[in-house]
């Protein structure tokens, strides 16, 4: 690992490290982009509090989307071509390409996609990538208050009776391997580039553990939720039940398949277009 | 005013008042921020100031109290308005993340104005 190196721009990093960061930040771009979106559309939500909160933390998604896109310009100067604009090249994580049906998916996606989103980033707070790093604390700031968000909602769902907590997991179920991939295929060469320069300070095995030490005491012991997951009965530490399979996964997009979000959607998102993100670092 | 051929502070020709750090502070107390009736520096929105006499130029470094700050260009726009009445002719606006800006940046100027206008914080 080399510690003590840093890297300003693109420009200081080698070929394969380069491709490998400007793809991370494009998924996280597009995810945050597309999970701010989904949040928005729950202006109706249960509650007029959870009305309120969905709306500003699809505006703190808005802002972070905007972070990591305006990350790619140099990128684009160092001569990564601007990718195409059509649905098959959007990186969202695979759970946002519709609509959700139920305000249990949304709180699914709040507490897993987030959380996930959350545990990728903080995993860039010592990074040899200045521009990054200056701005992941700014972003986990705002995060931690949907994080509560999340976790309020999750207990309150699944204490309310085992209709609306069977419900819950299956929204949490339908989103749980594809959400577990995201986290980065082991061995891949993208993890290894961005590990090695420091970019990132753990591989995907290592961000999978955080998550499930996060999430596990959560979703199993305080929800009493049924997922494949439980913590070893002598070490404690948390064990997923889950085999995942990564037959067809694209280390690049972190999707099992580049199908991108659906035409409606997409059809919202192309107003974005040529849309300018003005940012600095 | 005194000028020789060293190296002299330049000077505003209108003023004749020096384009100094100092005052880049007290002009940005007349920029407010446009979502809050205080100004950014009593916001505790700026994060430093650095001026080039021979160029007149100037950069700013802003913290911003959310990443999705709908007014970012506004407050860009503001400040580099304010700052070229004072003589400057590059107004450079670099926002900054770290550290993230938090309401104990307030000034206690700020609070008690905000306080008056029912903020509390």
């Amino acid at each position: 690992m080399s510690r003590n190196r840093e890297f300003s721009t693109p420009h200081d990093l080698d070929e394969p490290t380069r491709q490998a960061l400007y793809d991370l930040f494009l998924v996280l771009a597009d995810t945050k982009h597309l999970l701010g979106l989904r949040y928005g559309e729950w202006l109706g939500a249960p509650a007029i509090e959870a009305s309120i909160a969905s709306v500003a933390m699809a505006q703190d998604e808005f802002g972070h989307a905007r972070l990591f896109y305006g990350l790619l310009r140099e990128f684009h100067e160092a001569g990564i071509p601007e990718r195409e604009e059509v649905p098959s090249e959007y990186r969202n994580f695979e759970g946002l390409d519709r609509v959700w049906d139920s305000w249990l998916d949304f709180i699914a996606a709040n507490v897993l996609v987030d959380g996930a989103l959350s545990v990728q980033i903080e995993s860039l707070q010592n990074s040899s990538y200045v521009p990054v790093r200056r701005m992941v604390a700014k972003i986990l700031q705002e995060e931690a208050f949907h994080h509560q968000h999340a976790r309020g909602w999750l207990l309150r769902l699944a204490r309310e009776g085992a209709k609306p907590k069977a419900e819950l997991e299956k929204a949490l179920k339908r989103i749980w391997e594809p959400l577990l991939q995201w986290l980065g295929r082991p061995g891949s060469e993208h993890e290894r580039a961005l590990v090695e320069a420091g970019i990132q300070d753990t591989d995907s095995e290592g961000l999978r553990a955080r998550f499930i030490e996060r999430f596990g005491p959560l979703l199993i012991e305080e929800a009493g939720l049924d997922l494949p997951l439980s913590s070893d009965a002598i070490t404690g530490q948390w064990v997923l039940g889950t085999a995942l399979s990564w037959e067809d996964w694209d280390d690049a997009f972190r999707r099992r398949s580049r199908t991108g979000p659906d035409p409606e959607t997409f059809r919202q998102i192309e107003s974005f277009r040529k849309h300018e993100y003005p940012v600095g670092s | 005013m005194t000028r020789g051929n060293y190296a002299m502070p330049m000077t505003d020709e209108k003023t004749s008042v020096q384009l100094t750090e100092a005052r880049v502070w007290e002009a940005l107390k007349d920029v407010n921020d446009p979502e809050m009736p205080i100004s950014l520096v009593d916001m505790g929105m700026v994060y430093g100031v650095s001026v080039d006499p021979q160029e007149r130029a100037v950069t700013v470094k802003l913290g911003l109290t959310a990443t999705a700050c709908p007014a970012m260009d506004f407050i860009r726009e503001d400040v580099t308005k304010r700052l070229c009445q004072e003589g400057f002719r590059r107004v450079e606006v670099e926002w900054v993340w770290d550290p993230p800006w938090t309401k104990e940046r307030i000034s206690e100027e700020g609070r008690l104005l905000l306080s008056c206008w029912g903020i509390s914080v």
